[in-house]
């Protein structure tokens, strides 16, 4: 099935719906690099939230209020596949949203959120991965984009700081 | 525009480099945001038009 034509990320809404429903969650991928000192495009928003059941609610009702659904087959999830989803990428109102939910420490939800900026997104606050979160990130990833944010995160602050990465350095 | 001029388009890019950086720094993290959305949100309406216009193949949004 052909795709609609794209619209580019809104954070400001993303943001805001994520806070009017009482997701937690912490600002991940292309705009937490751009918060840590590398402005560059991105295409989609992400959100690093808590793994577990009990934040299955609010990421429905995150959802429904995003208007969002599957981006590979336009599917509006039910709550068995928010549930069993450890990854769930969507189209909405605000462009394409990626949900993932913290895997093991330290790119757990709970440590990053720890070290994260605080910030804001049209004027709602939001918290932004720290540096040291977005290097686990990107070394995991490893993608050429992944590569390139370090490159100039690393012309932007000097040498970045590294922890070990359970199944990469371990 | 040519081969042999590494040096110089060395020196340019590290310039220009330089450039955004010190802008940056002088942006808190909230305002880099806001300028990387306008940035995305300009890039993703220029790819679309391109897209539209058949000037390049529409899996190049997707990829």
């Amino acid at each position: 099935m052909p795709h609609p034509e794209p619209s580019g990320p809104d954070l400001n809404g993303v943001v805001a719906d994520a806070n009017a429903v009482g997701l937690s969650y912490v600002v991940i991928g292309g705009f937490s690099v751009m918060a840590n000192g590398f402005v560059r495009a991105t295409k989609d928003s992400d959100l690093l939230v808590p793994d577990g059941s009990d934040v299955d609610g609010a990421i429905q009702r995150f959802l429904d209020r995003i208007e969002a659904t599957r981006l590979h087959d336009d599917k509006v999830l039910s709550e068995t596949e928010i549930a069993d989803a450890h990854h769930i990428r969507v189209r909405s109102r605000h462009g394409i949203v990626d949900i993932m939910r913290g895997g093991l420490p330290p790119l757990d939800y709970e440590t990053v959120a720890a070290a994260a900026i605080e910030g804001e997104a049209g004027g709602e606050p939001a918290r932004f991965a720290g540096l040291r979160s977005i290097v686990g990130f990107k070394r995991l990833a490893d993608r050429p984009q992944d590569r390139r944010d370090l490159e100039e995160l690393e012309a932007f602050h000097g040498e970045l700081p590294k922890d070990e990465i359970p199944g990469l350095d371990t | 525009m040519a081969p042999g001029n590494e040096a110089e388009w060395a020196r340019l890019n590290a310039e220009k480099r330089e450039y955004h950086i010190r802008a940056t720094r002088a942006l808190s993290p909230s305002e880099r945001v806001a300028q990387g959305q306008k940035l995305s949100q300009q890039g993703v309406r220029l790819l679309a038009s391109m897209i539209r216009g058949g000037h390049a193949p529409s899996r190049a949004f997707w990829s």
